[in-house]
């Protein structure tokens, strides 16, 4: 009996204390809770500050601002410098691009001041994060960045991508925009861009290839004809004169057998490309016709 | 280039990095308000006429003894020479003067274009003074070779001889088959304006039916001193400060003598007027009479004439300008043909430019058309507009 009561209170005070340990703990546990929220409530304090948000705003109004101006110096030296439109476009973009990342590296190194451990440890953390969640932003700004550095194409040049033939009227970091013969403004995201053919018809020159096609009756005078075109190419307004002018024949045979002439020219601008093609045929259609090729 | 001038340039491109209108900022002297009060006998002074003699033709030294050798040369070798130009550089006096090299030189020269094969082989003929009927080229050199020998022809102004059309240089292509055809028997001497030759030698090979070309060289500036010195004779020159001066200038002109002040703008006005000639000597006189600000018995006051900026000239403009100075001058009619244009557009352009005077008429009494040619003033500023906005890489 004495054996039984003596386990009894052995329980019993065993009890009360493992249960008195246990509030300890817990206050202990509360009380280290309390003190890391309240540290790291300072630490995002201190992190961001409404002076920083404010900087940060004020640092990213400024750069919109700056890039809205030397867009607007850009443009101007285009409009006057016409002859090396191509060149001043080339850098538009690349400059854009050092400004705000200037911007942001600046604002990173002066408000945060990060540690190099930091940086990794936010640099491993956002790219699983933002991996999922921004994939295809994520692939347009490097596609964005690969058009930049590799230069497939340049601002001016114009190409035809995905059955859309125009002239490059911008290249952004997320998409690039072409303006059709159409003056349709097509904007095509640039991860689409780098993973398609695509063919640049002046290459960041300021002429361009002109092909135009002539159908003729398939007995026509071939030395004749020769003359007429190549006449009508080369008083053109529109032909750069320094570069050749081609005509070919060929025939065709197949519903309506006929001639078809091809004159290969270079314009002196780019932009002219369809008025050049336009003067050409009038030319020669108006000769054809004055030599009785054309019926009138 | 000078600091001033340097600095001048900065300031264009800087105001076309800002898009600012240079007209609005350029002083304008009222030349022509100007020129009217003038009295007839000074300006008289300043009429561009060619020369007729080697003694009176100055800077030309070389392009002389170049033709003398080229006639050398015909006498073994039987090759034309073409003597290429720009509208003011004097390639009329030149060949004027040249002919004591061949006395018996015929100087072929024509105002207005020759616009068809019959019209080309009657002048020809009437020049080598061939008698009888000839229809075609071919029985002219058959003629000429028969009983021309050691003939001296000389044709100024060769692109008179195409027109920028289809069809447009069968008349050219003629000419030069029966130069080639009779060149054993004449030396031909011929020149060119200095754009056609850029756009025929781009589409047409021109230069290569030449063995012998002559680039006229820009005239010494001391020679084009000596030019302008010599027109103002009789007359006591003042120079009066420019519109566009710089404060150092202005500062410099307050600390010294009444002499040295008027060493200093004398330098000045002739600093203008060789960068503003590049040795042109018509351009060089053209600045000169529009330098003359006024005339009070037997002064003449001189103060530097500010360039009037172009204004902002559209594509249509631009194709305008670039078919008169490929052609020298040209018609209404004939710009129609050119530019494929109608009627009305041509005129309203002609109009827009004269207004502007970028163009001016030209002065012909036989003529029963207007030609306009381009203004010598404007020459080297629409070259400029024409390179940059055309991408044309006219020298």
């Amino acid at each position: 009996m004495k054996r039984i009561v003596v386990f009894l209170l052995l329980s019993i005070s065993t009890i009360i204390y493992a249960q008195q340990e246990t509030v300890e703990d817990v206050q202990e546990t509360v009380e280290d809770v309390q003190k890391n929220v309240g540290d790291t409530i300072n630490n995002a304090k201190e992190i961001i500050s409404f002076t920083k948000i404010l900087t940060i705003l004020v640092v990213l109004l400024l750069t919109f601002g700056f890039i809205k101006l030397l867009n607007w110096f850009f443009k101007n030296m285009v409009k006057n410098f016409n002859r090396h439109r191509l060149k001043i476009l080339r850098i538009q973009p690349v400059v854009n691009i050092l400004v705000w990342t200037l911007a942001i590296y600046t604002l990173i190194m002066t408000l945060f001041n990060p540690s190099a451990e930091a940086i990794y440890a936010l640099m491993g953390s956002s790219a699983l994060a933002l991996g999922f969640a921004m994939q295809d932003i994520l692939k347009n700004v490097f596609g964005g960045l690969l058009i930049i550095l590799d230069r497939p194409f340049q601002i001016g040049d114009r190409i035809n991508i995905k059955g859309n033939y125009g002239e490059v009227v911008n290249i952004g970091l997320r998409n690039t925009q072409i303006n059709t013969l159409d003056d349709n403004l097509v904007t095509i995201p640039n991860s689409a861009i780098i993973s398609d053919n695509i063919s640049n018809a002046n290459s960041g020159a300021l002429d361009c290839m002109v092909v135009v096609n002539l159908w003729l009756p398939l007995h026509v005078n071939v030395n004749k004809v020769r003359k007429i075109t190549h006449e009508a190419a080369i008083t053109s307004r529109y032909l750069n004169i320094d570069k050749p002018v081609t005509i070919l024949f060929f025939d065709h045979f197949d519903h309506h057998p006929a001639t078809k002439v091809v004159v290969k020219a270079y314009v002196l601008d780019a932009r002219y490309e369809k008025l050049f093609e336009a003067d050409v045929t009038e030319a020669a259609k108006k000769a054809f016709m004055e030599v009785g090729i054309y019926q009138k | 280039m000078l600091l001033p001038e340097k600095l001048k340039r900065i300031k264009e491109v800087v105001y076309k990095i800002l898009d600012i209108d240079i007209s609005s900022e350029s002083v304008v002297i009222e030349e022509a308000k100007e020129a009217n009060e003038l009295p007839n006998e000074y300006l008289e002074r300043f009429t561009l006429y060619p020369l007729q003699n080697k003694e009176t033709l100055k800077g030309r030294e070389n392009s002389l003894l170049s033709l003398e050798r080229a006639f050398e040369n015909w006498k073994i070798l039987k090759t034309p020479v073409l003597v290429v130009t720009q509208p003011g550089e004097g390639a009329t006096s030149l060949l004027h003067a040249s002919t004591y090299i061949y006395p018996s030189a015929k100087i072929l020269e024509t105002n207005e274009a020759i616009d068809s094969y019959q019209n080309l082989v009657s002048l020809l003929q009437k020049y080598l003074q061939v008698e009888g009927e000839f229809k075609t080229l071919n029985d002219l050199k058959k003629e000429v070779n028969a009983n021309c020998e050691n003939e001296v022809i000389i044709i100024e102004d060769i692109e008179r001889l195409f027109i920028r059309k289809i069809n447009g240089f069968n008349l050219l292509e003629d000419f030069l088959l029966f130069l080639h055809g009779t060149k054993k028997n004449i030396f031909w001497v011929l020149s060119i304006n200095k754009y056609s030759f850029y756009y025929l030698n781009r589409v047409k090979y021109f230069s290569s039916n030449f063995s012998y070309i002559i680039n006229l060289n820009p005239i010494d500036n001391d020679l084009l001193r000596e030019e302008i010195t010599s027109r103002n004779a009789g007359y006591t020159t003042i120079f009066l400060k420019p519109g566009d001066i710089s404060k150092k200038v202005e500062k410099k002109l307050k600390g010294i003598s009444k002499e040295e002040r008027q060493q200093l703008l004398e330098e000045l006005f002739y600093k203008k007027l060789y960068n503003f000639s590049k040795g042109n000597i018509s351009k060089a006189i053209l600045y000169a009479k529009r330098s003359a600000y006024k005339v009070k018995e037997k002064v003449v006051y001189i103060k530097p004439y500010t360039s009037q900026a172009i204004e902002d000239l559209n594509l249509s403009d631009l194709f305008t300008l670039e078919a008169i100075f490929q052609h020298r001058a040209l018609t209404i009619q004939e710009l129609n043909i050119v530019l494929r244009n109608t009627n009305r557009t041509s005129r309203l352009t002609i109009e827009k430019l004269l207004e502007k005077d970028l163009i001016q008429i030209v002065e012909n009494s036989k003529k029963t058309t207007t030609e306009y040619k381009i203004n010598l003033m404007f020459l080297e500023t629409l070259k400029d507009k024409l390179r940059s906005s055309l991408n044309r890489n006219i020298k």
